[in-house]
């Protein structure tokens, strides 16, 4: 069974210039101890949809259906929610300064954590905490430090033991490695790949995904458009959206082939498939009616092409 | 001669404290005697993490900041013949005011022709861009970001400079639109015979746009090659961690990436002698006494153990790590 199972996830914002629609059926699993990378570009939805589940996006509207564990997420009352949030599910976001309360030590956050989802004494919690930094390459001592004494990469480094501090089941990174350097990205990966749990990564890097996911799914204005494999998505992407991503990235000194337009407006995207305007194989049909995941249960995509295949 | 010379430039930064005398308690040191030339024609890539000095560089080399010592010397008129790009798109362009009125900046600064043919010119650069001439008077509201660069960059041509520095020019964007801009950066190039010097912390970015490219480590060029060159035989060890960490979606590529110690250290106080020893996996007890200088011809680099071809650099250990930051 998978840990979280989403089917048709649906988030809307309430705007004064009619319903933004974020997030428009979207459907994923999770299994046990694997990572699931996200990825798409600004606008496509996916940090919303995987925020829309732990309740993180007020004022957002949010239907469809998500077990965790075989317990249904959306709908739960906000306490049972925040329960499972911090326990079971953890998370770690690209701006570790504005997640960290800036007048209190790190270990007191983490140790704070503790205490708050575990019948533990204070002393212990501290134990826990200290361990946790250790874990993640702080020593132990500096627990009694401040987020300010630390740089960007231990600050995230400080983040993902946190994330890790009560054993959750699955961590949630959005963005984790966006506001760090080369070299720093570099220690945050190889960190985030001996984690263990499981893991979804959101990301608009590619080579994130290359490197850390194994599972990938590909959003677009709102929408799913691929699932695949890691190494079937780099190797044979299907959409023709993933496909134009891909050949966007620079390969050594060859002509860089650009997807022409830009994304569409989540308060009035286009009809039929998301992705029509800007398609370079677009058919009569697609403006007309929206593809559903068509092809193997490994490796579909939403595109109508996929029927001829 | 070189299009542009820069001769061991420095610009630091004061650090001052106290209220009435505001007394000067240390500097940053952004810069920190670089020297470099561009020839006319090239585009030369500059790459380093944040706090590498590469955006202080850029505007020594546009004027836009008056070095504290050293020298740059530019065959023609630097005011008018250098111009940049720079990275926000959103920050970069005044709100209020309309594009066709922002593009024409440098030419009302210049004083240049009438109103009636500033703005054909402007019409010329919006449709040279790949921006609708018919959008003159509209607001960077109503653009996208893709379009708002578009807009920096057809503000820079305006002048028909000889000399372009791009700042981070497509890091704000998503990927499929970076690339729209880094084809018209090429286009132009050709087009107009400029030449470019082109900062980014993207590597396979700037592989692709550089005939050279320089790197950057705490204020000191490190290392500086031709394109291929550096990235297929890089000398010196930090530009091997920097192209091993760099994000590549390939992903059957081996992944034997040097993941080096710590964090870049502060500017204000860097290390002594090599600046990058405390992190460095090859560093000996000379690296800490004497400083290396940037030797070489063609391919240069800054270092007294420089990584031999085919030599495998070891990663930091995983374990603890002092005090950083």
């Amino acid at each position: 069974m998978s840990l979280l199972e989403v089917a048709d996830l649906r988030v809307t914002f309430p705007t004064p210039d009619g319903d933004l629609r974020a997030v428009r059926g979207v459907s994923f699993e999770v299994r046990a101890g694997q990572t699931l990378g996200v990825v798409g570009e600004s606008g496509s939805g996916k940090s919303v949809s995987v925020q829309a589940l732990l309740g993180l996006v007020p004022g957002a509207r949010v239907e469809g259906s998500a077990l965790f564990d075989g317990e249904q997420l959306i709908g739960m009352p906000a306490e049972r929610l925040r329960r499972i949030r911090g326990a079971r599910i953890g998370m770690v976001f690209q701006d570790p300064l504005s997640s960290l309360h800036p007048m209190y030590s790190v270990g007191r956050q983490i140790a704070e954590a503790v205490l708050v989802h575990r019948r533990v004494g204070k002393e212990q919690a501290w134990s826990v905490a200290r361990e946790r930094l250790e874990q993640v390459g702080i020593p132990g001592a500096r627990a009694r430090d401040y987020p300010h004494q630390f740089s960007g990469g231990m600050r995230q480094r400080v983040m993902i033991a946190m994330a890790m501090a009560l054993d959750p089941e699955l961590i949630i990174a959005d963005e984790p490695t966006t506001a760090l350097d080369a070299t720093v990205r570099a220690q945050i990966l190889e960190l985030l790949g001996r984690l263990g749990c499981a893991l979804i990564v959101i990301t608009h890097d590619l080579g994130v995904i290359a490197d850390m996911a194994d599972d990938v799914m590909v959003m677009y204005a709102g929408k799913l458009v691929e699932k695949a494999g890691r190494r079937a998505l780099f190797r044979d992407p299907r959409h023709p959206y993933t496909r134009g991503l891909l050949n966007s990235l620079p390969k050594g000194k060859e002509r860089l082939t650009p997807i022409e337009g830009r994304p569409p407006s989540l308060l009035s995207p286009p009809g039929g498939c998301p992705f029509h305007p800007r398609c370079p194989v677009r058919i009569p049909r697609c403006p007309i009616e929206e593809p559903p995941m068509i092809g193997p249960e490994d490796h579909p995509d939403a595109c109508w092409l996929e029927e001829g295949r | 001669m070189s299009l542009l010379e820069v001769s061991d430039v420095r610009k630091y930064f004061p650090i001052k404290s106290g209220v009435f005398f505001r007394r000067e308690v240390g500097r940053v040191h952004a810069v920190d005697g670089v020297s470099l030339s561009v020839e006319a024609g090239e585009t030369l890539g500059v790459v380093g993490e944040s706090g590498c000095g590469k955006s202080t560089l850029a505007r020594c080399m546009t004027g836009l900041y008056e070095v504290t010592s050293g020298k740059i010397t530019f065959d023609g008129d630097m005011r008018r013949d250098v111009q940049m790009v720079f990275q926000d798109p959103y920050g970069s362009l005044n709100p209020r005011r309309r594009i066709g009125s922002i593009i024409a900046d440098p030419l009302v600064i210049h004083r240049e022709g009438t109103a009636a043919s500033r703005r054909e010119r402007v019409k010329e650069l919006m449709a040279l861009v790949g921006l609708n001439p018919e959008h003159y008077n509209r607001f960077p509201a109503e653009f996208s970001g893709g379009q708002r660069q578009r807009v920096g960059i057809a503000r820079a041509l305006a002048l028909n400079p000889r000399l372009v520095v791009c700042d981070e020019p497509v890091s704000a964007l998503d990927v499929s639109i970076q690339a729209q801009v880094v084809n018209l950066l090429k286009d132009l190039q050709t087009e107009l015979g400029l030449t470019y010097v082109f900062i980014a912390h993207d590597l396979s970015v700037v592989r692709y746009v550089s005939d050279r490219v320089a790197v950057m480590y705490l204020g000191k060029i490190v290392e500086i090659a031709p394109g291929e060159e550096l990235y297929e035989r890089p000398r010196h060890p930090y530009t091997a961690a920097l192209l091993s960490a760099a994000s590549v979606a390939d992903p059957d590529r081996p992944r034997d990436r040097v993941v080096l110690r710590g964090d870049v250290p502060s500017p204000i106080s860097p290390p002594r002698a090599c600046r990058f020893h405390p992190r460095c996996p090859k560093a000996q007890e000379r690296c800490t006494v004497e400083e290396p200088l940037l030797l070489g011809d063609g391919h240069q680099w800054a270092c007294h153990f420089p990584v031999e071809p085919g030599e495998h650099l070891r990663s930091a250990e995983p374990g603890l790590e002092g005090r950083a930051g």
